[in-house]
């Protein structure tokens, strides 16, 4: 398996030489670049063309091309062109956090979505059933910052019950003990990881349907009722294991929807982390920064697919890696 | 605290795993860079202090150091942790009040200031603030290796003195030629930098904006200093306990936290749920709301600084974009183009002036900028650039033009428009009167003025297409004179330099406007030294301008900022949402928060 995770990694090369050049293209195309802000009318005609020399701007795009990419090369991000601080403590400081919120969506849409989806297959054409395949169906079609105003708008006006924004309660945290720190953070993460993971859960949970449904069909799973066993044996030792392999393969396609969903959903829920960092390095035309959150957001990209193969070779033993 | 919604009981492990994440976040990070104290300590014998205020904020603050710093957020905390050398109080105009600068002498000819600082201001670390840190601001405010936005205040002050320093305690600015005294005044306001931080081996000052002091933790020498800064999350400011200035400067709240809130729609909610105690920015609809809905909170009205207009382009875009190219060709990037030819429609004086008629300003500022609930009204028709909060300066008098379609029709037959091919447009050699408008996407009042323009013009036979651009695509185009017409936007400036839109060079005169006169006016007006002197010449120019039209000149907007009541001495006024702060209180029946 090690020698095929490798050669994985090293097949990672082209793909994140070709996601940083289109990046590094796209951005040149786009009208402008970071010396905008210096341009108005409060501000020296000269300013702009002084910033422009200073970070390099006025070079050729072949030349700032190479540049950008031996930077990369050497392992380094450079330095955020408007913050003139290193890219790589920028990412540093955001990342953890989007990984968090990741994790904590991607753990509930999963939990809550083969659950889900297993029930509806034990109930097919049930009165549950139908009633399931509404509202998922509902919430796979909802758009995720919509989602996330109505969820805002219950729990957090409505309701009082949970808060809207934030990782931490701005005034109160400093003071909380250590249980009340953990309570608040737990509070925080509520409607941007759980909730937006409840939208995440509604495309698994179909799946897992289909899946179990043509599983608990099977020969196998007729003659392990014959044999006796138990219903907890049956479907969640012999049923499930093959059910959830098409799961975990669309598991891996979906880790970068889960990344770049979170640019939209840190936005919504004034979360700190990367998709926030990207957004405005974005609007600010800072390539160093945009390039490097690309990269990063390749790499676990290529990363999540790559579990996704072991954990497939895992549960499926028919399957070795090589 | 929060309690858990029933809801979501029957799935424990889910909650585990969730409460997992959280314990490890809560154990691990986001400790803050400088804890404060839990209870902020009042310095001796100043107020009591009570109770947090939290601000809603657009974005993240980026630049600690006024020198480099650059948005709204950035200034506010700026003004909260420096004590600048000047403050400025707003009362019809500008007028600065000794700080850091105990006073300031003009010379007889206006054209040096001589500075004296206060002995006893002191940075956070201890080390006093001297004329030596004043130079040094200066120095580094000209070195082209920061590439300062305050490069502009330095433009008229002699080279080698800005400024000299004459002892530890005493500076001198020297200056080219004297102009305005307050915006001089406002040249020489720059916040200082700590020398002692900065000027020391190894310091790169094409990298001050990383440097620790401008992007995570600043040195304070004002009233407020930062006791955390969670980027794009919250900044926390508490009183500076070192602070050594006049006691009247000493804070009344406990502390002041900047929360981050990207989205309008939940900074809305924040402030309606009460998580947050003051949004700014608040548009019309939802005043009218939180004035029904929550009476305790106030909302206050900023004065007029921003304006929407219509830009007519004067000259052809297609003649300065080869004009432009061919000076590109010859390697004259700088020069620029000249001899241009007028516009086909609005290189018209009298075309421009027609069409003035047909915009129904006061129904723009019906239906954009008045509350449907209460009917109050938060526009007022704009004759000019300079705002109507500059009393005196601005020009009552300016006579608008009546909205009157009819008298737009007849004003352009005699000019030779009329609809000679009955296709319902005005035509002229052939030529219909059709034009594109552009305008930025995103901004929901601006697209809704274009459609009620759009709709005037077409009942008079001109016709007008709208074009959306993205707003940096939107920028491009006005600095390309790529456009006919242009539905536009500025935020006035409180010291008057109106050559910034309509000199024949500047870069910002986007309808690449020329009036002689106007040109003598303005070299007039910024030459005077006192703002009295000036104001006939300023009310002059308005009626110039909004004689000639190369804008049709529409609405200024009143900014409404939403605060809770529970608040006192709140100096919100045209500078800023958060002026002041050290003299916002709580009373003691109020207070929200005990921590």
């Amino acid at each position: 398996m090690i020698p095929y995770i490798l050669r994985k990694l090293l097949l990672a090369l082209p793909l994140l030489w070709g996601v940083l050049t289109l990046t590094f293209f796209l951005i040149e195309l786009a009208p402008g670049d970071a010396s905008d802000a210096f341009i108005n009318p409060d501000m020296a005609p000269e300013t702009a063309a002084l910033v422009r020399e200073k970070w390099g701007l006025d070079r050729p795009v072949g030349e700032r091309y190479l540049l950008e990419l031996s930077t990369m090369a050497r392992g380094d991000f450079g330095r955020s062109l408007t913050q003139e601080r290193p890219v790589m403590a920028l990412i540093a400081e955001t990342l953890p956090n989007t990984l968090q919120l990741s994790a904590v969506t991607l753990l509930t849409a999963q939990l809550v979505g083969l659950s889900v989806g297993i029930l509806k297959a034990l109930r097919q054409h049930s009165r549950l059933d139908a009633a399931l395949s509404v509202a998922s169906l509902a919430l796979y079609s909802l758009p995720a910052f919509w989602l996330a105003l109505m969820l805002q708008l219950i729990f957090s006006l409505h309701w009082n019950l949970l808060p809207a924004t934030g990782m931490t309660d701005p005034v109160t945290y400093d003071y909380l003990g250590a249980f009340g720190q953990i309570e608040d953070r737990f509070a925080h993460l509520l409607l941007p990881g759980v909730g937006m993971g409840m939208a995440g859960a509604a495309a698994d949970a179909r799946l897992m349907r289909s899946s179990m449904l043509e599983v608990i069909r099977q020969d196998y799973i007729r003659t392990a009722w014959a044999k006796g066993l138990s219903g907890w044996r049956v479907i969640g030792k012999h049923a499930l294991r093959n059910a959830l392999l098409p799961v975990i393969t669309v598991l891996g396609l979906n880790l970068p929807v889960l990344f770049s969903g979170s640019v939209l959903v840190e936005y919504a829920f004034g979360w700190p982390g990367m998709g926030r960092l990207i957004v405005t390095a974005i609007e600010q035309q800072d390539t160093p920064v945009i390039l490097g959150c690309f990269f990063v957001y390749t790499l676990l990209v290529v990363l999540g697919n790559l579990l996704a193969d072991v954990g497939y070779a895992l549960v499926d033993p028919r399957i070795r890696l090589a | 605290m929060f309690r858990l919604n029933p809801l979501i009981r029957p799935i424990p492990c889910l909650l585990a795993a969730v409460a997992s994440a959280a314990l490890l976040a809560a154990c691990s990070g986001d400790v803050p860079t400088k804890p404060g104290n839990p209870v902020a300590a009042a310095q001796p014998g100043g107020p009591l202090q009570r109770d947090t205020l939290v601000i809603a904020t657009l974005q993240d603050a980026k630049d600690m150091l006024y020198l480099v710093s650059q948005s709204t957020i950035d200034g506010a905390i700026n003004e909260m942790t420096d004590f600048a050398p000047m403050d400025a109080d707003f009362n019809c105009k500008i007028a600065y009040q000794p700080q850091l600068a105990a006073s300031w002498q003009f010379s007889d000819d206006g054209k040096s200031i001589t500075v004296h600082l206060r002995d006893d201001i002191t940075w956070e670390d201890g080390q006093p603030v001297t004329a030596d840190d004043y130079k040094y601001t200066y120095d580094l405010a000209a070195d082209p290796a920061v590439a300062s936005p305050r490069l502009t205040m330095l433009a008229h002050m002699v080279p080698n003195a800005r400024p000299k320093v004459i002892d530890p305690h005493t500076v001198e600015f020297d200056f080219q030629d004297a102009y305005d005294r307050t915006t001089m005044l406002s040249h020489i306001g720059l916040p200082l930098v700590p020398k002692h931080i900065l000027d020391v081996p190894g310091f790169d000052k094409a990298s001050l904006r990383g440097h620790v002091i401008n992007s995570s933790a600043p040195l304070s020498n004002g009233p407020w200093h930062v006791v955390s800064w969670d980027k794009n999350a919250k900044i926390v400011l508490e009183p500076n306990p070192k602070f050594t200035g006049p006691k009247s400067f000493i804070p009344k709240l406990k502390r002041v936290i900047f929360k981050v809130i990207p989205e309008y729609e939940t900074r809305l909610l924040e402030l309606e749920n009460g998580s947050v105690d003051l949004m700014d920015q608040v548009q019309v609809a939802d005043a009218d709301k939180l004035a029904a809905e929550h009476p305790e909170i106030q909302l206050k009205r900023r004065g007029w600084r921003t304006m929407d207009n219509v830009l007519w382009n004067n000259i052809d875009p297609d003649d300065y974009k080869a004009k432009r190219a061919a000076l590109t060709a010859a390697g004259k990037t700088g020069e620029k183009p000249s001899d241009l030819k007028p516009n086909r429609i609005f290189g018209d004086r009298a075309v421009r002036r027609a069409l003035a008629s047909a915009i129904d300003v006061d129904k723009l500022i019906k239906d954009l900028l008045t509350s449907q609930a209460t009917g109050e009204v938060y526009g007022r028709p704009a004759i000019g650039t300079i705002t109507p909060s500059l009393c005196g300066a601005h020009n009552d008098n300016v006579k608008r033009f009546a909205f009157d379609p009819a008298s737009t029709i007849s004003q352009l037959k005699d000019l030779g428009w009329t609809d000679t091919n009955g296709d319902g447009w005005l035509d002229k050699d052939g030529q219909p009167m059709r034009f594109t408008m552009i305008t930025n996407s995103g901004n929901a009042r601006r697209q809704k003025a274009a459609v009620i323009i759009q709709a005037n013009l077409k009942a008079i036979g001109v016709d007008m297409q709208i074009e959306q651009l993205e707003t940096n695509t939107f920028f491009d185009r006005l600095r390309a004179r790529d456009f006919d017409a242009a539905l536009s936007g500025w935020s006035a400036g409180l010291l008057i330099d109106p050559g910034q839109f309509w000199a024949p060079n500047s870069e910002f005169n986007f309808t690449s406007y020329h009036n002689d006169h106007v040109d003598d006016l303005i070299a007039q007006g910024m030459s005077q030294p006192d703002y009295d002197q000036a104001k006939p010449i300023w009310q002059d120019l308005q009626q110039t301008i909004y004689d000639d039209q190369p804008y049709a000149f529409l609405y200024w907007m009143d900014e409404i900022v939403a605060v809770n009541n529970r608040f006192q001495n709140t100096a919100i006024d045209i500078s800023s949402s958060y002026r002041k702060l050290y003299q916002w209180s709580v009373p003691v029946d109020k207070v929200k928060y005990q921590q």
